[in-house]
């Protein structure tokens, strides 16, 4: 057994990654990869140390950086966007880091001119994950100074289509803005009205509380135009979409309010209520600040934009030049270096291409391409530098027509909040309440008390409390699922969740490892001669089993035979070389005894009638997916649909019950058909998956989850971002989700409470605005211990940690 | 009646200046938010234990 001792001894001392059975070592640490030790060893030769001190294993592996990456930040109007401010000598810019996550992060980026002195200073902003670095513009170029970051192993995440994010992080300071001045006024005025209930006696005193009531009118003045206004902004807004959520009769609650409490000043019959209505706004925008404030910098919005580069080297009139994704018209010739992303469908000219479309189809495999052939845009370069001429121009490409889709024309308002209905429902009770006191009074002769106990039960009577407990309930329960590793777009997301009975999984990297080496080797007794002919056998067919055979030789040289290969669709191959029969294919086409391999995918070799080798396919599940499946069985209809080929048919059926419920080859938009006609039947469906084929499907569903291994790169628009080791929590996520309705349901029951008492009070007439006070902060603060200790309860678990996603 | 006319006359000079230093803070607080003071509520905490090692590596050197 391994010591906990010696266990740390293997992990890397820069990035905290397995070593595995060769690690690296100098200066008696271990390292990983060569990568992680040049990182130490600049700091070193830097006397950065500190770094290592201030966390344990704090860095990040950094992946090989292809030399063209920041290529296009030479070019003069990406520059000129990119930097915020220029003299002569310096510039400053900011960059998005996402990777920074420790004091040892912000250590090191705030001591980069200790790296280079080029850097004058550099600042960083953990919360929104940004360096802001002053540098000397004439000794080193903006290029460089992203590539001394990479090198660390901070890349700069850049996106220069990025104008929303500075319209959400304004509106955080004007809710801190907002709350501490109604928390001013009502902390004031909840100190003015105790006189009053203490014994302040207006007629022995008429000036006192004269002035007492006067500056009560006026501190209400900013807790309603200012604080409230946008509760009477939502309940507008709603109005005009001819709907009415739950700001409206909170709107109507504070202004009624407010009326009665000026009328009852100036005409002397009391001191109104200022203070529990304030109080109520306070408690309000306390619990929507909570809810809506987002400690990630995770964009969920993303366009398929971000997945491209912003600029592809091209050749014009003979030179080579940056061109702008925009700018790429047809007949174009570009260069595309390893790993780069292709900008636009064109046609190979020179070099020989080897595209990854995993992201794009989910199909596991790198296609080589002939010279002359189609590649489409969004496949990834996995060879070498090609050169290609385009055969569209970037916004007609095949890609961009995907995103044109109505799924992503959906808006999304609250509309079909749980919250909203039943504020609907409650709302009429209200105005029927009220309305029904006035009559009664009325009839009763007594008009003064008709408007008292109507206008009374408006005031206590408020969903105020609902609004409180959805708030802070979901509020609370965000910060648990970040902390878990989950993002969500916002706190509707959770209410979704809850109401989900179908979960559709994609197959490639969600729930098998991506692009891993899938045959396993039973047994082979071919020659080296028999096998290089079995391989070019293999090799020209298409079929993923030939492919798969293939690679798992890449090794072995390829040869070429002269020869006619015969494919038989569902069966194999065979050619008939130097006489001897060869074949590739299924038990009963190798003569192989189909007994064996039944149930599974299995591959034959036969020479001359006589099976020489048989190959497993297998399936590689990501660790946790067997049992994850089989808990959400319980519960939830699952389906899988994939853009893959039906390989995996055998294998995966046992975890979905039927095998009609798995969809292969299934292109982007056959994938949001499905999700589209699943809703139709009524199912409230999630989606999960990782590439740009799933991103129609992750729109249109009920719940978009995207399952990440970096978060930096590229994720298409969803409404939750997780990491793919996270994955197999989604039972007790779900169980969260639903628990957090229990717990609404349970504030909501123990306001209603105080709802009756205070209605009691009210329609007899007799609602002082001291019975209202001690009644509304008392129900406002037990909804939010309720809903704190609720959702700690709940979400109180072993085991799971906030890992930092991490960038490979 | 003089009594009551002083202590009532100094109920609202306390009330004015209580009111005057809580708005005191409250100026501070929109100061502070507007400048930015709460967009990055990590990094201040834990710049202040970074050790400032620049005039240690001079005289070493």
């Amino acid at each position: 057994m391994i010591s906990t001792e010696s266990k740390a001894d293997l992990l890397c001392y820069h990035c905290g990654d397995d070593c595995g059975s060769k690690p690296i070592e100098f200066n008696e640490k271990k390292f990983c990869c060569h990568g992680c030790l040049s990182v130490f060893q600049l700091l070193n030769s830097n006397q950065m140390g500190e770094y290592y001190c201030l966390n344990d294993r704090p860095g990040q592996k950094i992946e090989n950086l292809p030399k063209e990456k920041f290529a296009f930040l030479e070019e003069e109007s990406i520059i000129q966007k990119l930097l915020l401010f220029r003299s002569k000598e310096q510039a400053q810019v900011s960059f998005y880091l996402p990777q920074m996550h420790c004091s040892s992060c912000l250590w090191l980026l705030e001591h980069l001119s200790e790296i280079n002195s080029n850097v004058i200073d550099s600042q960083v902003n953990f919360n929104s994950k940004t360096l802001k670095v002053t540098f000397r513009i004439n000794d080193m170029s903006l290029r460089q100074l992203a590539e001394l970051l990479a090198h660390i192993g901070y890349e700069p995440v850049i996106d220069i289509n990025d104008e929303k994010a500075e319209a959400d992080r304004y509106n955080s300071k004007r809710a801190y803005l907002k709350l501490g001045v109604t928390g001013f006024c009502f902390a004031n005025l909840m100190m003015i009205a105790f006189p009053e209930y203490l014994g302040l006696d207006p007629e022995n005193q008429p000036k006192l509380a004269l002035a007492f009531k006067l500056v009560s009118v006026f501190l209400s003045i900013p807790v309603v135009f200012y604080g409230a206004s946008e509760f009477f902004v939502n309940a507008f807004y709603s109005f005009r979409q001819r709907y009415l959520n739950i700001d409206a009769p909170i709107a109507l609650a504070i202004a009624v309010t407010w009326l009665r409490s000026l009328y009852e000043v100036f005409s002397q019959t009391g001191p109104g209520f200022f203070d529990s209505m304030s109080g109520i706004v306070f408690f309000m925008l306390l619990g929507r600040t909570i809810q809506n404030r987002s400690r990630t910098t995770l964009k969920f919005n993303r366009d398929f934009k971000s997945y491209f580069p912003i600029a592809v080297t091209g050749i014009r009139n003979g030179e080579r030049k940056l061109i702008k994704l925009e700018d790429i018209e047809e007949h174009d010739s570009l260069l595309i270096h390893h790993q780069e992303v292709i900008p636009t469908d064109c046609l190979l000219s020179k070099g020989t291409a080897k595209i990854d479309y995993s992201f794009v189809t989910g199909e596991d495999k790198v296609e080589p391409v002939d010279k002359s052939k189609v590649i489409y845009a969004g496949g990834r370069n996995v060879g070498e530098t090609i050169e290609v001429v385009s055969v569209k121009s970037f916004n007609q490409n095949s890609f961009t027509q995907l995103w044109n889709s109505n799924a992503f024309r959906k808006t999304e308002d609250d509309r079909e909040s749980r919250v909203t209905l039943i504020s609907k429902y409650f709302s009429i009770v209200v105005l029927l309440l009220s309305l029904g006191a006035f009559v009664f009074w009325k009839f009763q002769g007594n008009s003064d008390l008709a408007w008292k106990s109507a206008t009374a039960v408006l005031i206590i009577a408020c969903p105020c409390a609902l609004l409180l407990t959805a708030s802070f309930t979901n509020g609370y329960l965000m910060e648990r699922f970040a902390a878990a590793g989950v993002y969500l777009k916002n706190s509707f997301v959770i209410e979704k969740m809850a109401a989900v009975d179908l979960i559709a999984f994609d197959k490639t990297g969600t729930l098998t490892e991506p692009n891993a080496s899938n045959l396993e080797l039973e047994f082979s007794y071919l020659t080296d001669d028999e096998l290089s002919k079995t391989l070019f056998l293999a090799s020209q067919s298409l079929h993923p089993l030939s492919r798969a055979l293939v690679e798992y030789y890449f090794e072995i040289p390829q040869k070429r035979f002269k020869t006619k290969i015969l494919e038989i669709p569902g069966k194999g191959l065979k050619a008939v070389i130097d006489g001897i029969d060869y074949r590739i294919g299924s038990a009963e086409f190798t003569a192989a005894d189909p007994e064996e391999s039944s149930g599974k995918t299995v591959v034959y070799i036969s020479v001359d009638d006589e099976v020489r080798a048989k190959y497993n396919f297998k399936v590689s599940l990501i660790p946790g997916t067997e049992k994850l499946l089989s808990e959400l069985s319980e519960n939830y209809e699952l389906s899988l649909i994939s853009g893959d080929n039906k390989v995996s048919r055998q294998q995966l059926g046992q975890f979905f019950g039927s095998q009609e419920k798995m969809h292969f080859e299934m292109n982007p938009e056959d994938k949001l058909n499905y999700v589209n006609q699943k809703q139709s039947e009524k199912h409230k469906v999630m989606m999960i998956g990782d590439g740009l084929n799933d991103a129609g499907a992750l729109k249109q569903s009920d719940v978009g989850v995207s399952v990440v291994k970096s978060a930096f790169a590229f994720s298409p628009s969803c409404d939750v971002i997780m990491d793919v080791s996270k994955l197999k929590f989604l039972p007790r996520f779900m169980r969260w989700a639903k628990g957090a309705e229990k717990m609404i349901n349970i504030g909501f029951g123990y306001s209603l409470i105080f709802n009756v008492i205070g209605l009691a009070f009210a329609l007899s007439g007799k609602l002082s605005p001291l019975v209202a006070a001690i009644i509304m902060p008392l129900s406002s603060l037990g909804i939010i211990l309720i809903a704190w200790m609720g959702v700690m309860m709940m979400t109180k678990s072993e085991g799971m940690t906030a890992g930092r996603i991490k960038t490979d | 009646m003089n009594t009551q006319y002083t202590a009532m006359g100094i109920m609202i000079f306390l009330l004015c200046v209580s009111l005057s230093v809580a708005l005191v803070f409250l100026v501070v607080f929109i100061w502070n938010v507007k400048s930015g003071q709460y967009e990055d509520d990590y990094s201040p905490a834990h710049r202040i234990l970074f050790e400032a090692k620049v005039e240690e590596k001079k005289d070493e050197q």
